[in-house]
């Protein structure tokens, strides 16, 4: 096992980048540069062009980070919370409030971060934030206050760990990512007696070490952390630990859904249905927020609105986010039912709870075919949209902005690249139901009948999503006016 | 073929600075947002300048279409002699705009006869005109629901 574990790639084995993530200020250099762009997509949201193609609040956000977003779970892993820049407003909040209450018992489960994460789909859609710049730069204030509410008011990252709706998004399709912060050596860990990966380093450290570096501040144990769930890669560990024992390893993408270990900060997942939910909400939504960019989204709301008589699009979207999320937790629970009948030695609930991880991957393949269509067709239009608001500000770069770069590759690739990405995800989905079946001891017969239904499920999903990529595009949004 | 709504606007491009006055906007601005966006209205003249009236010709589908520019002086006569340049959006970022120059078909009035809708959905069409003199004015409107 150690031998195993000895080969397992490192990112951070090359000194230069080790020395660089452990330098005290390695991550608030990108949440400097992130803040930035942040305070540009407010400023340019609220004071310039209400049209979102001409104004960073509608490129950076909806059209870039996004697209980045997906990449870097789909290349590293959860690489934007470690660039994140809403944890300069929780310290900013602790140093003015304390930060010194406990986050309430009855809410140390993700059922709220799942409602947030829900609510935040539908923001999104019922008032078509995309489309608007205003309404763009207003969520993002509204997230740097909540951060800096919470920060005030509660300890460690509560903020992280239970509401942030990008966070979860992350954690979740964080499973499918290669790379994984985790302990090199177990061994170093179980001799360690000062426990800085969680507790922080206060002090002047050993060894010449990185001295007043946080402890995790979602509460994930190092040496019994298993996968990325809850893990916002902030390298804080890293940096704290006093033997240089924590690592950027490599590892099969979505080898941890199979995990049946207890993780530190979660339990075993399988007791999680919240966790559950909230992947559910996650493949749920990676339909119905493509779908809402399509020509058959408006003919069915058309269709619905004619039936009903009265259906506003706000109340629509919102009965397609909690329908969409209500019938996959119901399919997933008759599958659930199925896999318990044909042997799986745990309750409905536990088998429910593991089982439905496997969705995960078609749904990151869905969000990434999605997000990667946005990114490819116009993330080049920083450029000329940069030449733009200088321009508009008295600043003259000698160039005239060219629109026609917005494109990153040929429109003719797109499909295919979408179509490559939701196979990949398919196929780590089988492999990751397979492999969830194979932990839980299940062989031969009793392999194929519970392993049936969730193939039946990806399947569905896929064709689903795969059908919603191929619907010709209709973009129809709140108009902002002139 | 026929000619959908338009919508007036006023054009000015102020250069913004980062004074006091900018600042009081921001906090405006994040607390009457909601407020703002929920009350919009589809434009309205601005003030004194050049109007511009944007039209569409021919049906709101995806293709080829034309778009009409009028700019008038307050006093009535056309702003002629203007070089212009017709610019659509989608209302989602990120999709390429469609950037055609206007022809003067008659004094005051430029064309762009080569403007196509190259997706269904929601579009902003906008005009920049520059006057030899150098006076600039533009104008923009909303074509909702451009069909396949």
């Amino acid at each position: 096992m150690a031998a195993a574990k000895a080969r397992r790639v490192d990112l951070l084995a090359w000194s230069p980048i080790e020395r660089a993530v452990r330098w005290r200020y390695a991550r608030a250099v990108p949440q400097a540069l992130l803040l930035a762009l942040a305070a540009l997509v407010v400023y340019d949201g609220l004071t310039g062009p209400q049209v979102a193609p001409l104004n960073f609040a509608g490129v950076l956000p909806w059209v870039v980070w996004r697209g980045l977003v997906v990449l870097s779970l789909v290349m590293v892993g959860n690489l934007f919370c470690l660039a994140c820049p809403l944890p300069l407003a929780i310290g900013l909040g602790r140093r003015l409030g304390g930060g010194i209450a406990a986050w309430p018992a009855a809410l140390r489960s993700k059922w709220l971060a799942a409602v947030v994460l829900l609510a935040f789909f539908w923001l999104y859609e019922a008032l078509d934030v995309w489309a608007s710049p205003a309404l763009t730069a207003s969520v993002l204030l509204a997230l740097f206050v909540a951060a800096l509410a919470l920060g005030a008011i509660f300890r460690g990252a509560a903020f992280c760990k239970y509401l942030c709706p990008i966070g979860h998004f992350g954690y979740v399709c964080s499973t499918c990512s290669p790379f994984e912060v985790g302990a090199r050596e177990a061994s170093v860990c179980v001799r360690c007696v000062s426990k800085d990966c969680i507790a922080g380093t206060p002090r002047r450290g050993e060894g010449g070490v990185a001295s007043g570096r946080l402890g995790c501040q979602l509460w994930l144990f190092v040496p019994a952390k298993v996968g990325s769930l809850d893990c916002t890669y902030c390298l804080d560990c890293v940096g704290a630990c006093p033997h240089r024992n924590v690592g950027l390893l490599a590892r099969l993408p979505g080898a941890e859904l199979q995990d049946v270990r207890r993780r530190s900060g979660i339990g075993r997942l399988s007791l999680r249905v919240d966790y559950g939910v909230l992947a559910v909400v996650v493949a749920a939504a990676g339909l119905v927020n493509a779908f809402g960019m399509t020509g058959g989204y408006w003919s069915l709301w058309e269709w619905a609105r004619g039936g009903a008589g009265w259906l506003p699009e706000w109340l629509f979207v919102g009965l397609a986010l909690v329908g969409a999320s209500v019938a996959s937790g119901a399919f997933t629970w008759l599958a659930a039912w199925i896999t318990a009948h044909a042997g799986q030695p745990s309750s409905l609930s536990e088998t429910w709870a593991r089982y439905v991880w496997c969705l995960a991957p078609a749904a990151l393949g869905m969000w990434c075919a999605h997000y990667m269509y946005h990114f490819l067709t116009g993330a080049g239009a920083v450029v000329p949209l940069s030449l733009q608001f200088a321009l508009s500000h008295g600043v003259d770069l000698g160039l005239a902005p060219d629109w026609s770069v917005g494109p990153l590759a040929p429109a003719s690739w797109l499909l295919p690249i979408q179509g490559l990405t939701l196979e990949m995800g398919a196929l780590l989905a089988i492999a990751s139901a397979a492999g969830i079946a194979r932990s839980a001891g299940l062989a031969g017969w009793r392999l194929a009948a519970g392993l049936t239904p969730w193939l039946t499920l990806i399947a569905i999903y896929v064709v689903l999503a795969a059908l919603i990529l191929m619907q010709p595009m209709e973009m129809r949004g709140t108009l902002a006016g002139g | 073929m026929s000619t959908s709504s338009t919508n007036v606007t006023l054009i000015g491009h102020p250069v913004p600075s980062l004074g006091r006055g900018h600042l009081v906007r921001l906090v405006a601005g994040v607390l009457l947002a909601p407020l703002i966006v929920g009350c919009r209205t589809t434009g309205g003249e601005a003030g004194a300048g050049i109007r511009v009236q944007i039209d569409v010709i021919g049906d709101r589908r995806v293709g080829p279409v034309g778009i009409e520019v009028v700019a008038t002086r307050r006093d009535g006569s056309p702003a002629s002699g203007a070089t212009v340049t017709v610019r659509g959006d989608m209302s989602h970022a990120g999709m390429t705009p469609v950037v055609r120059p206007a022809r003067e078909a008659s004094p005051g009035r430029y064309v762009a006869d080569d403007f196509a809708f190259t997706m269904a959905g929601d579009w902003i069409i906008s005009a920049e005109g520059r006057l030899p003199a150098g006076e600039r004015f533009a104008g923009k409107i909303e074509v909702r629901g451009v069909q396949r």
